[in-house]
């Protein structure tokens, strides 16, 4: 293995042309500037630092980076044609990208443990653009994250970390994915034109979203699998799903502004949402159920979570890992969703009909009794829309 | 007449007497008996059946000591053992015990040793140790510590200790009881899954190791690294019974890094029984087997706990519940999975 231990300055790009980077392993003070290619793998030692000057191109030819020491890189762009990626393992907060540009890799970066900063940087065309494990305390913000094939920002493994300030587009299959993690803060971020802007799954997953602009995707947010997160303050409008719960799903959504969306909360398989607070308007649909019944629940449901492992499912198909969440604690058939405004026209037509009409907004058991799934015919619940609020209760909020 | 009778019936007679229930036929086991990969003379290897209770006394298994090149062999009956090997300061616990011996004997076992000396450190109280190679203290071993032999001495055991220090030290806080001590320090980031060539194990040779109120042990731990050998030995490891095939995406083509894991109960949770190496750019993998029988089959990309999202995952679908009879010397080829990302 060949070692660099320079700890000098390489300053040969500007000089002489492209870079040329074929060492393995980069011990004390190293500096890539200007275009450099990248053949074999590269490793930063722990205790050894790599700065990548501004103006720079890291092209990297199907090998990857990874960084036990110290990385600082601005305005710089890494590149290449499938490449696996840039690796962060263990980067206190010393490491840090700021408006450095990640793509073409299988998995943009990958923060293990550590707790770097990234800012102003852009993850775009990679098949993951970043994912942060192993209890990662990094922090994320003001990042773009533009058509990355399966996952934008992917967060697992008990990481803690700060998202905020950060715009993910046009991630076809999910922008953000949050897997047994709960970061201490997702908030003020802007998610559009996604398959599924948020996912939250597995019992584990707690987090809070907080004061987010969630637009135009697919699903806005979807909760399963026994994941509990707080939906909180977030402006969710214009999406084919606003909320999609589903595999008990028993997240807090509270005083958010859920607006013309096809349904603004669907809700699935014994999942009991605290639904409070919210301003719904001008959704096709406020609140629809499927496949939702306290009968199923009480004689199917913990069985088929049990039964629930990667090769046998009760909700068919491949599924990851079993669903562990406690039994809803209230199983009487009806879903409480009082104490929410549900726009100006539902406000008149329950004017008319009280508290115990059927609601044109509400898609429940009063509209479809019955349901069959595993050979039998099951009841399906019905949502609680009353006492309701007759006026907007988030105006004055701040406004994203 | 009778005369000639009484021959046949006799031979008959010594063979039955020698096949009976109760005196199973013994079949070799050989190998050599390594120290930095050169040969060592003069070790006995030990086996212990894999229903030990403990591992302590006499092994019931033993050879005479080790020729010149580090030859021994080892009589013993099919079955599934736990083997250990002791010569002049050095010790070795085989790293991958239990091993299964076929009814064809097994051979090309190779037991590196390593250098042991007992523990001069005294101690207040509590169990404190060092792991080390050749004297020189690991950084970033794990021991796990287990109560019993139920679990084979694999998996994640009754408790863990904190990744050692440069100083390879641990301690471990354990109530009175008896306690097998495992160290292991995998590479890179992994904390789960069968061990690599390339990362360490070490078995405490004070194993088992006794805790009573008021005592205290300092427990050394000698490390091996974990050879590579194992690999090229995946189609014949254990004789001629097999199951191989490819591993192939939804559209059929190959798909590399993907292990096949082999169960005998249908859920396919907990620990697999074999696990096959990650399949090659080809698609392709192969998993020797010590006997036939119903096997559950399913292929993964990780290793630990349940797939995660955007994991690779498949079973073997030609049968609804995935499983597959494998007879005793026959080759199951062209088993195929297909693998698909969990999400």
């Amino acid at each position: 293995m060949q070692r660099l231990s320079l700890c000098g300055l390489l300053l040969i790009g500007l000089m002489f042309g492209p870079q040329s980077v074929s060492a393995q392993t980069l011990t004390g003070e190293t500096i890539w500037q200007g275009q450099v290619e990248v053949r074999e793998a590269v490793r930063v030692e722990r205790g050894a630092i790599l700065r990548i000057l501004p103006g720079s191109v890291v092209t990297f030819h199907a090998v990857g980076l990874e960084v036990a020491g110290t990385l600082e890189a601005r305005d710089a762009v890494l590149t290449g044609l499938n490449w696996p990626g840039l690796v962060l393992k263990g980067c206190d907060e010393k490491t840090a990208l700021d408006g450095v540009t990640v793509s073409g890799a299988k998995l943009g970066i990958q923060v293990v443990g550590g707790a770097p900063r990234l800012r102003n940087c852009l993850l775009r065309d990679n098949e993951v653009g970043l994912e942060l494990r192993q209890k990662s305390d990094a922090q994320v913000q003001d990042c773009r994250f533009v058509q990355n094939a399966k996952v934008g920002l992917f967060i697992k493994d008990g990481t803690t970390a700060a998202v905020n300030g950060n715009r993910f587009e046009k991630n076809d299959r999910y922008a953000v994915y949050i897997y047994r993690a709960s970061p201490a803060q997702f908030s003020e971020n802007e998610l559009t034109a996604n398959g599924t802007a948020v996912i939250v799954a597995y019992a584990g997953s707690d987090p809070q979203l907080r004061g987010n602009r969630i637009y135009g995707n697919r699903t806005g947010i979807r909760v399963e699998r026994a994941a509990r997160p707080s939906i909180i303050d977030n402006d969710i409008h214009d999406n084919e799903t606003g909320i999609d719960l589903d595999r008990r799903a028993d997240p807090l959504i509270e005083a958010n502004r859920l607006d013309h969306n096809k349904r603004g909360v669907a809700i699935a398989y014994s999942s009991y949402p605290q639904l409070h607070g919210n301003d719904f308007s001008g959704n096709d649909v406020a609140v629809y159920l499927e496949y939702q019944s306290a009968q199923w629940e009480k004689q199917r449901g913990q069985q088929a979570r049990d039964a629930e492992t990667p090769t046998r499912s009760a909700f068919a198909g491949q599924n990851a890992a079993p669903v562990s969440a406690p039994a809803p604690v209230r199983l009487d058939g009806r879903i409480d969703a009082s104490g929410n405004f549900w726009g100006g026209a539902a406000t008149a037509e329950l004017a008319t009909l009280g508290a115990d009409g059927n609601p044109t907004f509400i898609d429940d058991g009063r509209d479809r009794p019955t349901f069959d799934e595993g050979g039998a015919t099951w009841p399906l619940d019905i949502v609680i829309y009353a006492p309701w609020s007759s006026t907007p209760q988030t105006v004055g909020r701040k406004q994203l | 007449m009778k005369r000639h009778l009484f021959f046949p019936l006799f031979f008959l007679l010594f063979l039955t007497g020698c096949l009976a229930p109760g005196n199973p036929v013994a079949v070799p086991t050989t190998g050599k008996v390594t120290l930095d990969r050169l040969p060592v003379a003069g070790v006995k290897v030990s086996a212990w059946p894999v229903d030990a209770l403990h591992l302590e006394g006499d092994a019931p298994y033993q050879t005479s000591a080790s020729d010149v090149d580090g030859q021994f062999r080892l009589d013993l009956p099919a079955g599934t053992y736990y083997f250990f090997a002791h010569g002049d300061g050095l010790f070795a616990y085989y790293g991958r015990n239990p091993v299964t011996i076929p009814a064809g004997g097994s051979r090309e076992m190779n037991i590196g040793l390593v250098r042991f000396a007992p523990a001069t450190t005294p101690l207040v109280s509590g169990v404190s140790g060092v792991v080390a190679i050749d004297g020189v203290p690991q950084a970033g071993a794990v021991i796990f510590v287990y109560t019993d032999l139920n679990s084979q001495l694999k998996g994640m055991g009754y408790l863990m200790s904190a990744p050692t220090g440069a100083d390879g030290r641990f301690y471990l806080d354990l109530d009175d009881g008896t306690y097998y001590l495992i160290a292991r320090k995998r590479q890179g980031s992994r904390s789960v899954g069968p061990l690599k060539p390339g990362d360490l194990i070490g078995y405490a040779p004070a194993n088992p190791l006794r805790v009573r109120s008021g005592s205290a042990a300092f427990v050394p731990i000698p490390l091996l690294e974990v050879p590579d050998k194992i690999s090229s030995l995946q189609s014949s490891l254990f004789g001629a019974t097999r199951i191989s095939g490819r591993i192939l995406d939804p559209a059929g083509a190959p798909v590399a890094g993907v292990r096949v894991l082999i169960y005998d109960q249908s859920q396919m949770l907990d620990r697999p029984l074999y696990v096959s190496q990650p399949t090659t750019a080809d698609g392709r993998y192969v998993v020797s087997l010590p006997q036939g029988g119903l096997y559950y089959l399913a292929a993964r990309n990780t290793l630990g706990g349940a797939p995660a999202p955007g994991d690779l995952y498949g079973t073997y679908n030609l049968d609804p519940e995935h499983k597959l009879q494998v007879a005793d010397g026959a080759a199951r080829d062209g088993i195929d999975m297909v693998v698909e990302e969990m999400w």
